[in-house]
């Protein structure tokens, strides 16, 4: 008894002093922001982290907590409602209304966005995703670098080959069968350091579209897909400027008016010089030198109120030295380096008629020009292999809007001037001068295009396009015997061809045709179809072409590959838009796509053809795909399957044959994928992004067995592609912190750290097997065979 | 607008950009049949040999294995006409006879019947002329061997085979470039769990628990196992696990090192022009002793150069970018009734210039491959005699001298014996032309 009692005393000594602490009462309103209504049953929590308190609002919205003197961090949430958050000090009893956004009225966050709020419903188009820079930029980056093409691999139907892949494989299609464009000009190369990061700015990009399903008609020219990519216009009001700095790259833009409300310019320049911290890292990197830069221009002149001027253009420098790569064989050389620069151009005019109608012309030029420079020993003299490939495009575009319907004509002409090849000695003693014959060709086409509503529930866009392919001399035509393989043995005889000549032509057209048909008004389902002919793409016979690959036009021997697309989707977003599903198959196949023959030799080779052989190819799969594009948390889920084969079989010779005929594994052809990439805003302070990727490993040659020849071991390789790689798989944390404080101040900054797999699997690019000394032993290369942190520092100054 | 006065702090995070090599251990199913054909006629006088082997897959272990093929017909066609029959010398190694060589100029074609009667035939091959080497240089250097390769773990030190050659104008040519090593080799048999024996044994007396052997007048000069435990009866003590007893040569021995690289080059790029300091080889740094190096120069025909190119690409590749796709190589040598079996190697001719080179490795640093020692024991590294160099480079452990026989031999002399020096494709005991004592 006594202890209890001695307990009790105890106790109304101590609990006076806790309860000496004063409660106050805050009090308040929940509303909406926007109509003003109370919301009923809104959690108010205080102080979540520590001993959370809480309550609802009642029937009128109102809700009162008590609590103690001093800092409390306030949290008021509501289904549909954005949250708010807030740190006061409660010095008296306090009354605190607050009011909540409606998530709905909230601007989207993730992909398909832009023209209609339900678009993803509602367009005649599938297959299409456009992407908001503002997404790309919270996403995990590899080295920090916001990456769109590694990106766009976050979506269904976009994989590559691997974490050094020059290009994106888009529903089964090759790199070079998507048309890159950055405002309107070709992109022959995307990605700098062999794939590691890609070439377009991200400060001076405003948006993308990828058309991986339908395109459109006014698109032409490859086979698989198109990623048309603009550029911002500069603000033709005010100064900014914006850049960041990264252990890879620094950048940045500025844009000024130059003539305020009519004339204004965009500056853009990202460069990576930082190649020295990788040898401080690592003895092993001593041989690598990696050096890019790129830079953008563009001028926007609006020159009265129907017509504007826009010019842009654009500059890329690689250059690439490192053990990974082959030297050029038969150059006696000590180290190779991989240089290469893309100069584009492009002039628009826009003139409106009226409010209806508008004819845009534009006028563009683009160059690409790798080189493998070798270093002689002797007198440190470089000898240089250059390909250069001119574009010389112009193309007008007639628009005519309608109250339900939307119809474009359009004409282009395309001129390119291919040097597929140029051994430049320099002053070397040894090597000669080597050229392979410039190829000229002209691409015609002509388009016209209707988006119609038909019905409350049923669109349709039906367009047509037709190409014509002119293969221009001079030039020499071989002509091989009926059935042989090609090859010099077998030329019957050749055709000489002056300059301007036709020496071979090609045409067709080119349907283009989507459907919808709305079910409800919140979900619909699509059908398309489209045919596209490529009369220019790469040869190459490795995994990923690389920036020195040779491009090719279509000739008397090789044809424009031909490809068809059938596909089919369902769409369906939720009531207020907020989520968002769509599952979309495909069945594509396309005819005389180039494989090559066991151990072919492009470089430098006049006949090109006797190194190839034309194929088919087919693709299919299911894209399945749910995003949530507003609200706290934002991101989307994916999941694809999809396969890729390829056939070759050109006649019974086993030279002529892959796989003895029979459908084989495209090497990028990985049938499952599984892609998650999620955003949580919290609050104007952080935001916080995780992606996930997984993939079934891409297939690749190993060898039947081993021989014994000369003396050692020797991979015997047969049939192709017939393993794969391990699954791919890799988690990214992106975390980037803003400073809201500072939000009038003229100069704005944010720190973006991320980690690039985070778990560091040792993900497998390639097995590969090397024959040393008298044995064959197999080896796997890794790219990012650890997890990488990054920190990049991004400014804003306006 | 206000000037600009931009102050950026840069705090850079570690960067790890880890592209990493690793050696796998993998075993997929293997299933070859694949006849192999090794042959090369050349100018030099020396024995033309052809060697046939057919690589199988075991089927029960799925490993590969190498079988010589015996008992063919062989054949050389001289130009269409002329047919000289091999005689094999040992299993699968087909030699034409002693005084032929090639000749510049000439066509030669294989043609073999297998025991079985299946025929096979090659593509005709003319010999080209070859260029003389006009200078050999071997420069020492640490870094001489790629890194990461696993031939001799991470050791690098080596000798950088620089070659000069003028490349004539009048013709296409297309070269192989192969080196060989000759290093003097002390140490000519090592016996695992045996002993080395100049003549044959003959079991006397067993009893009691004492083997007793006699020595016989026929010569052995081989490896003598271990008598079986179960011959001692009870009174059996075990041996050590690792015993190996090495013997040294009885005459002088060479150990010929041949290079494990395919280096071909072709003059499409360079016709006439002077081919200076081409790095044909890389020659690892064994030992300090002083060495001698063959060059040999040959000529290909276009066929044979574009085989052995793709063969370079595709067993010396890096794994990475610029790698082309690995696909199954034709050789020149076809069934001459199913034209769809895949035979690997080549038959070819070509003519050969060589080099010998002294390499005395005077300007060599740092430590041979064979130079030093670690002892467990004493937890130090010890230098390794120049006289054991070589077997510890080849072996990883030193020499270790028979001391102790669990038997006894009645004759044959003292123990331990001295060991033969076998010749063959890797050993000579004839003092190498060039060789400076």
């Amino acid at each position: 008894m006594n202890r209890l009692l001695l307990t009790v005393l105890l106790l109304a000594l101590v609990v006076p002093a806790i309860h000496a602490q004063i409660l106050y009462t805050l009090s308040g309103t929940v509303r909406d922001s926007a109509s003003q209504q109370p919301i009923v049953r809104a959690a108010v929590v205080l102080d979540y982290e520590k001993a959370a308190t809480g309550t609802y609002t009642d029937a009128q919205g109102h809700f009162s907590i008590k609590a103690r003197i001093g800092q409390h961090v306030l949290v008021v949430r509501s289904l549909g409602f954005v949250p708010y958050r807030t740190t006061i000090s409660l010095h008296e009893n306090t009354v605190f209304n607050v009011r909540l956004p409606s998530v709905s009225s909230q601007l989207e966050e993730v992909v398909v966005t832009s023209k209609g709020y339900d678009r993803n419903v509602r367009q005649p188009l599938l297959g299409v995703s456009q992407i908001n820079i503002a997404t790309l930029k919270k996403m995990p980056a590899a080295l920090g670098e916001v990456d769109i093409l590694r990106s766009l691999q976050m979506l269904p139907g976009v994989t590559s080959v691997g974490e050094a892949a020059n290009g994106v494989n888009i529903r089964g299609g090759t790199t070079d069968q998507n048309l890159i464009l950055l405002d309107d000009t070709p992109i022959f190369n995307p990605t700098h350091m062999f794939g590691l990061f890609s070439v377009f700015p991200p400060d001076a990009v405003s948006g993308l579209d990828l058309y991986k399903g339908n395109v459109p008609a006014r698109y032409g020219g490859r086979a698989a897909s198109v990623l048309d990519i603009s550029l911002r216009n500069p603000d033709l009001n005010k100064f900014q400027m914006t850049g960041g700095v990264s252990l890879v790259a620094n950048r940045l833009t500025v844009e000024t008016p130059i003539i305020k409300g009519k004339l204004a310019l965009l500056v853009s320049g990202r460069g990576a010089f930082n190649d020295f911290l990788l040898r401080a890292v690592s003895p092993r990197f001593d041989n690598i030198r990696a050096k890019f830069g790129d830079g953008t221009a563009k001028m926007f002149w609006r020159v009265n109120d129907k017509n504007t001027v826009t010019a842009m253009g654009y500059y890329s420098q690689d250059l690439f030295q490192t053990n990974l790569l082959g030297s050029l064989a038969n150059v006696n050389a000590v180290n190779t380096q991989y240089a290469q620069q893309t100069a584009n151009g492009m002039v628009r005019w826009f003139h409106a008629f009226n409010d209806r109608t508008n004819l845009q012309t534009t006028a563009l030029v683009a160059q690409y020009i790798p080189r493998i420079l070798s270093t002689e020993d002797s007198t440190n003299n470089k000898v240089v292999l250059k390909q250069s490939l001119l574009q010389r495009q112009i193309k007008s575009n007639l628009n005519y809007q309608l109250e339900n319907q939307k119809i474009e004509v359009g004409i282009s002409g395309t001129h390119y001037r291919l040097n597929p090849g140029e051994l430049i000695p320099g002053n070397s003693l040894a090597v000669n001068y080597q050229k392979t014959p410039i190829e000229n060709a002209l691409e015609l086409g002509i388009h016209a295009e209707d988006e119609i509503s038909l019905s409350e529930k049923l669109a349709v866009s039906a367009g047509l396009r037709y190409s014509h392919f002119l293969n221009l001399g001079p030039s020499v035509v071989r002509r091989y015997a009926n059935g042989e393989v090609a090859d010099a043995t077998t030329v019957v005889d050749s055709t000489v061809y002056g300059a301007g000549q036709v020496t071979k032509q090609y045409g067709g057209f080119e349907p283009r045709l989507g459907l919808r048909y709305a079910l409800t008004p919140n979900s619909s389902i699509k059908i398309g179809y489209n045919l596209m002919r490529q009369y220019l793409q790469v040869i190459t016979n490795t995994t990923t072409p690389l920036p020195t690959s040779r491009w090719k036009t279509s000739d008397a021997h090789i044809q424009p590959q031909v490809s068809q697309l059938f596909s089919v989707g369902y769409f369906q977003n939720s009531k207020n838009n907020i989520f968002e599903l769509s599952a979309e198959a495909y069945w594509r196949s396309t005819q005389h796509i180039l494989d090559y023959k066991p151990g072919a030799d492009f470089l430098l080779q006049p006949y090109p053809e006797t190194q190839l052989l034309p194929g088919r190819s087919k693709a299919y799969g299911l894209e399945v795909m749910v995003s949530k594009k507003k609200g706290e948390l934002t991101g989307w889920v994916n999941y694809t399957f999809a396969r890729t084969l390829n056939q070759v079989n050109q006649g019974v010779d086993f030279q002529q044959q892959i796989n003895g005929g029979d459908w084989y594994r495209a090497n990028y052809d990985r049938p499952h994928s599984l892609n998650m990439s999620l955003t949580i805003n919290q609050g104007r302070h952080h935001s916080f992004s995780f992606n996930f990727a997984y993939s079934s490993g891409r297939p690749y040659t190993a060898p039947e067995g081993f021989i014994r020849y000369q003396g050692r071991t020797y991979p015997y390789y047969d049939e192709r592609n017939q393993y794969r790689l391990p699954d791919y798989h890799r988690l990214d944390f992106a975390w980037n912190i803003y400073s809201p404080s500072m939000k009038n101040r003229r100069w704005q900054g944010h720190w973006t750290f991320t980690v690039y797999n985070i778990y560091g699997r040792k993900n497998v690019y390639s097995i590969f097997y090397r024959t040393e000394g008298q044995a064959t032993n197999p080896y796997r290369l890794s790219i990012f065979g650890a997890p990488i942190p990054s920190l990049t520092y991004n400014f804003e100054f306006k | 607008m206000r000037p600009l006065i931009i102050r950026v702090f840069i705090f850079l995070s570690s960067l790890l950009l880890i592209t990493c090599v690793d050696r796998l251990d993998i075993n997929l199913p293997q299933h070859t049949n694949i006849i192999v054909v090794d042959g090369m006629i050349s100018n030099l006088p020396e024995p033309q040999i052809i060697q046939l082997n057919r690589s199988q897959t075991d089927s029960v272990t799925g490993r590969s294995g190498f079988k010589a093929i015996t008992k063919a017909a062989v054949e050389v066609i001289v130009d269409s006409t002329q047919v000289i029959a091999c005689h094999e010398t040992t299993d699968g190694r087909y030699q034409l006879p002693s005084d032929f060589r090639g000749q510049v100029g000439h066509t030669y074609q294989l043609h073999f019947t297998l025991s079985d009667g299946t025929q096979y035939l090659s593509t005709q091959q003319l010999m080209q002329p070859v260029p003389p080497i006009d200078k050999v240089t071997l420069l020492f250097s640490l870094t001489s061997l790629p890194a990461n390769t696993g031939v001799l773990e991470e050791f690098r030190s080596g000798y950088d085979v620089l070659l000069d050659v003028q490349d004539p104008a009048n013709q296409r040519n297309y070269y192989r470039w192969d080196w060989s090593l000759y290093e003097k080799q002390d140490w000519c048999q090592s016996c695992n769990q045996g002993y080395y024996m100049t003549n044959q044994l003959r079991l006397v007396s067993s009893y009691p628990n004492i083997l007793i052997y006699q020595t016989q007048p026929e010569l052995a000069e081989n490896c003598f196992d271990a008598p079986s435990p179960a011959l001692f009866g009870g009174n059996y003590t075990p041996l050590p696990i690792f015993l190996i007893n090495s013997y040294v040569c009885r005459t002088q021995c060479w150990d010929i090192i041949p290079s494990t690289t395919i280096s071909v080059f072709s003059d499409t790029y360079s016709n006439g022009g002077a081919i200076t300091s081409r790095n044909v080889g890389q020659i690892p740094y064994y030992t300090e002793n002083p060495a001698l190096v063959e060059v040999r120069q040959s000529s290909l025909t276009a066929d044979a150069y574009h085989y052995f190119s793709l063969l370079q690409e595709q067993t010396q590749n890096t794994g990475g970018l610029a790698d082309g796709l690995p696909a199954a190589l034709s050789g020149n040598v076809h069934n001459t009734a199913n034209p769809q079996e895949k035979i690997v190697g080549y038959f070819t001719a070509g003519a050969i210039s060589s080099v010998r080179y002294w390499l005395d490795k005077k300007d060599a640093t740092g430590i041979a491959y064979g130079g030093v020692y670690y002892h467990p024991g004493l937890k130090v590294t010890l230098p390794v005699p120049g006289d054991q160099q070589l077997f510890f480079a080849f072996h990883r452990a030193l020499p270790t001298v028979e001391s102790y026989l669990n038997f006894t031999i009645l004759g044959g002399g003292l123990r331990p014996p001295t060991a033969l020096c076998v010749p063959s494709d890797s050993r000579t005991p004839n003092r190498p032309e060039g060789w400076r004592d």
